[in-house]
């Protein structure tokens, strides 16, 4: 399985494909895009099993991001890796499509949680 | 604008993010003040139902430090802009778990990083507080200020 892993920080994209790995979805194929534009193009051209992505990023967030791959029909199975976890976020996250919403910080034990049901 | 979170949860937020992120202790210095030298500080705003900024403060040693820790390289191997990524995320992550504590809705900017190597330790304005720590041996600083983002310096 594919899992495209989207954040504007190198920083936290290693700590989330880390986490992943401790979690035991190291077998998968982790693949990174820096920005929600670029995920765009990427998840059009080959779409993953799974996207995880930052909220709040430059350019294109990744709620825009989310719905702009609805609003084009690719129903691509997304959750968010966020700082902000209030009960508005995880409401806006699915209202617009996301599976999960995990806050940062973040245990292996916190996304097998969020991600074991999702790639079942 | 009132200030509507309390030291002992800004206490409890830096202490998580630096331990469950990092796996460093750090311990709150009661009356303590920030070193001058040289510093890295971290900014981000909310802006919504409340208004303000969240402000991380740190050595540039510690800032290498936790830098090398998560991108797991060797200290010397960070380079600025590693430490202004690092840092920033760092920020980003405390300052939004503050932002779940304080009224909604609202909204968080992208962190802003700057570098010091002369800083001095500013006064925090009345309507803010700050929570110092030590980190092993090394001075962290995080502030809530109250303050709509373009009065903010």
């Amino acid at each position: 399985m594919r899992i495209l892993i989207v954040d504007d920080s190198k920083a936290m994209r290693t700590i989330v494909i880390r986490t992943l790995r401790q979690a035991g979805f190291g077998t998968h194929t982790l693949e990174e895009a820096p920005n929600g534009v670029e995920a765009l193009k990427a998840i059009k051209a080959s779409p993953p099993d799974l996207v995880l992505s930052d909220w709040n990023m430059p350019d294109m967030s990744g709620i825009e991001l989310l719905l702009a791959l609805r609003a084009q029909g690719v129903r691509v199975k997304f959750g968010f890796v966020t700082s902000e976890g209030s009960l508005e976020m995880h409401k806006k996250a699915m209202e617009a499509g996301a599976l999960f919403l995990v806050t940062k910080p973040f245990t292996a034990e916190s996304l097998q949680q969020a991600l074991k049901p999702v790639l079942a | 604008m009132q200030l509507q979170v309390a030291e002992s949860e800004v206490c409890q937020v830096t202490e998580e993010v630096w331990n469950s992120v990092l796996g460093l202790g750090v311990r709150r210095e009661d009356g303590g003040a920030a070193a001058a030298g040289q510093q890295v500080t971290g900014r981000i705003w909310i802006s919504g139902a409340w208004e303000g900024a969240v402000v991380v403060c740190s050595s540039a040693y510690l800032a290498r430090r936790a830098t090398a820790i998560l991108l797991q390289v060797e200290p010397d191997a960070a380079t600025a802009d590693d430490i202004r990524d690092a840092f920033g995320e760092l920020t980003n992550i405390i300052g939004g778990n503050i932002k779940s504590l304080l009224p909604g809705p609202s909204q968080l900017s992208l962190p802003d990083v700057c570098e010091d190597p002369s800083a001095q330790a500013a006064p925090v304005p009345a309507a803010g507080i700050e929570v110092v720590f030590d980190c092993e041996g090394q001075p962290l600083r995080v502030m809530v200020l109250a303050e709509p983002r373009r009065q903010v310096t």
